[in-house]
């Protein structure tokens, strides 16, 4: 079925095809609760109670075009994600002291070769960033949004979404150098 | 440069933007049962959340309307300042001018008086329907009309009239009633205001002086209308405060002012032109309220009575509009509001005429320094554009200035200010945005010696902008 029919058989409620849009779409709905909270078992439940608001909620959705569903029901992983963070206040949690560990004066270097790093390896980068530096960085460099809106949306100052930005930006660009180096 | 230091980031971006887990589609069994067992409390329990949350935004707008509504109720409920001690003090004066309007006629002092004129009144009569609605209640502007057309008949007959409707004016001897016409506006229980004084006990003593044997009629202490005309309320940007006062120092005493009106006058530019035109048409002589006032004054040079000593320190003023530069920082608290405070500075002009040296007009600089506090919440959000309301006060002090003996800066004296403002802003990057400010302050009433904008206009319109930085 294309991703219309099964849209319109999730909003009859058909369960085949709830189903069958499932199968399709978790494993990348999966990787991004993943890319978000940086652990298989919290991404998997999140993921299931974003399927269940997922479903509960598609009359709210207005099919547009192709890739559309996917795209709303991935912003839905995020949204959740973050809940989840938040709720279990990881968005804060210990980065005072992550934080001072990466000096804002060292210069981020520069990989060149990014494209070369299997995905799982970047993926288990992203996870090793601390929550309130993987939530940004994802938001900023992954999402594309603004550190305005990342910031009203995690009720954090611009500031601060800005320098968690760079500053996990500067952890991975030092990861996937290290990696690099050692791979070579 | 940028695009290249991003090149890794997108690189990256597209590696793990479509990442996909493996094997995890098998979880379809336990979310069909979860889906069977409560997808409807689930369900609910969303669309609760989303009720909290429009809830949450309709708490945050009712606290704004609150406040709102609260600067509004303070800025109208509070009782007007010393209009008791105004009628106690003035009154001396009003038995001096009364004595002296019996031997002088008075076309032949206002020919000589620099006052506002029955064109002033008029014009202020048209200004003031404009006025009121930016300005202060429909009632307010109700009693800033009836004022004028009060002062009319004044000006046309040259009678003592005091206004129509006025208990004391009524009280008045029609023979002795000297046109002063000053009325308190407030008939209709509105914030329109006419007249302040500052009770300085030493003046009473000098006119028990002046007259030995029979004294200030207690009679007549209370018989005098202040006139006045015109509403502190509202001149808001773009109009000129122009204003009468008499002032008297005797014997190295500064006396505080004994009386003043002031009339609006709209003029969206502050240029010279439209101050003297204002200033020469007050002088132009046509008896009107204040213009009796003066015109008394100068009766009493006339007749060389002691009180002739007030006519000559007899000063036009005309306030220009403040100008104000800030500084503030911010802190953001939640995703919709902040609390800001910094620094403010305004510069006043004053540009004043004695009645002795004619139009010669001299100005006073003030320096006023003040700190804000105030809480704002956004009430729209977008990418790039905010909306907000803001509410708060502000601790202002003069620093200085000008040091004219009869228009002495006051740096003792701390203005208290009451603020609201709606602004919005736009958001040319994410540290960097314009805004534009319409605002209401209301200055609480105060002790000052000084002549004021803050005391004379309590109420004023303001438009702020600026630019804002998000550090």
């Amino acid at each position: 079925m294309t991703e219309r029919e099964l849209y319109d058989g999730c909003l009859a409620g058909d369960r085949n095809a709830q189903k069958e849009l499932y199968e399709n779409t978790a494993p990348s709905m999966l990787g991004v609760c993943l890319r978000y909270l940086g652990n298989r078992a919290d991404a998997e439940d999140v993921m299931q109670d974003a399927y269940i608001r997922i479903f509960s909620s598609l009359n709210k959705f207005h099919y547009k075009s192709a890739g559309s569903l996917s795209a709303w029901m991935s912003r839905i992983m995020v949204n959740s994600s973050i809940d989840f963070l938040r709720k279990k206040s990881r968005l804060q949690a210990g980065l005072p002291v992550i934080e001072g560990a990466v000096p804002d004066i060292e210069e981020e270097p520069e990989p060149s070769s990014v494209r070369s790093v299997p995905a799982a390896v970047l993926m288990d980068m992203v996870a090793s960033l601390p929550d309130g530096y993987r939530t940004v960085f994802n938001l900023v460099a992954v999402e594309r949004m603004r550190h305005r809106e990342v910031a009203k949306m995690l009720g954090i100052s611009i500031g601060t979404s800005t320098s968690r930005y760079q500053r996990a930006r500067r952890m991975l660009a030092r990861m996937i150098e290290s990696y690099e180096k050692s791979t070579k | 440069m940028k695009q290249n230091k991003d090149k890794w980031i997108d690189d990256l971006k597209e590696q793990i933007s479509g990442y996909e887990v493996p094997g995890a589609g098998a979880g379809w069994d336990a979310l069909s049962r979860k889906l069977d067992a409560g997808a409807a409390g689930k369900a609910a329990g969303g669309a609760s959340a989303g009720t909290a949350a429009g809830r949450g935004w309709k708490v945050r707008a009712g606290i704004a309307a609150a406040a709102a509504a609260a600067v509004a109720a303070v800025v109208l409920l509070l009782p007007e300042k010393s209009e008791d001690s105004a009628v106690a003090v003035n009154s001396p004066v009003t038995e001096v001018v009364d004595n002296a309007a019996a031997e002088v006629p008075a076309s032949e002092a206002l020919s000589d008086a620099p006052v506002l004129d029955a064109a002033s009144a008029a014009a202020f009569a048209a200004n003031a329907a404009v006025d009121a609605v930016p300005t202060a209640s429909g009632a307010a502007a109700a009693a800033i009309s009836g004022v004028v057309s009060d002062l009319q008949p004044a000006a046309a007959g040259s009678a003592p009239s005091a206004a129509a409707g006025s208990e004391k004016a009524a009280d008045a001897p029609a023979g002795q009633s000297s046109p002063i016409t000053v009325e308190k506006a407030d008939a209709a229980g509105t914030a329109a205001r006419t007249v302040k004084t500052v009770t300085d006990k030493s003046f009473e003593d000098l006119l028990a002086e002046a007259y030995p044997d029979e004294g200030v009629p207690e009679g007549r202490r209370h018989g005098w209308n202040i006139t006045a005309g015109t509403s502190a309320v509202g001149a808001g940007a773009g109009e000129a405060l122009v204003a009468t006062r008499a002032l008297s120092r005797i014997e190295g005493i500064f006396i505080p002012p004994l009386f003043y009106s002031f009339d609006l006058k709209s003029s969206p530019v502050y240029s010279e032109g439209m101050i003297s035109s204002g200033v020469s048409s007050e002088m132009s002589g046509n008896p009107s309220s204040s213009a009796t006032c003066n015109s008394v004054d100068m009766a009493q040079v006339k007749s060389g009575n002691v009180a002739s000593e007030f006519s000559d320190k007899a000063v036009s003023y005309t306030h220009r509009q403040p100008v104000r530069i800030s500084l503030f920082i911010s802190r953001e608290f939640g995703a919709a509001s902040a609390v800001e405070s910094g620094l403010v500075y305004s510069i006043h002009r004053t540009e004043y005429a004695f009645a002795a040296s004619g139009t010669k007009s001299n100005v006073r600089t003030l320096h006023y320094l003040g700190i804000p506090l105030n809480l704002r919440w956004n009430i729209v959000a977008r990418p790039q554009f905010d909306a907000y309301l803001k509410a708060g006060a502000m601790a202002e002090k003069c620093l200085g200035g000008t040091n004219d003996i009869y228009l002495r800066p006051d740096t003792r004296t701390l203005y208290l200010s009451l603020n609201g403002a709606a602004g919005a802003e736009y958001l040319i990057s994410d540290h960097l945005g314009i805004f534009a400010e319409p605002g209401i302050s209301y200055y609480l009433p105060n002790d000052s010696y000084t002549i004021s904008i803050y005391n004379d206009n309590p109420l004023s319109f303001s438009l702020n902008a600026g630019v804002r930085f998000r550090l």
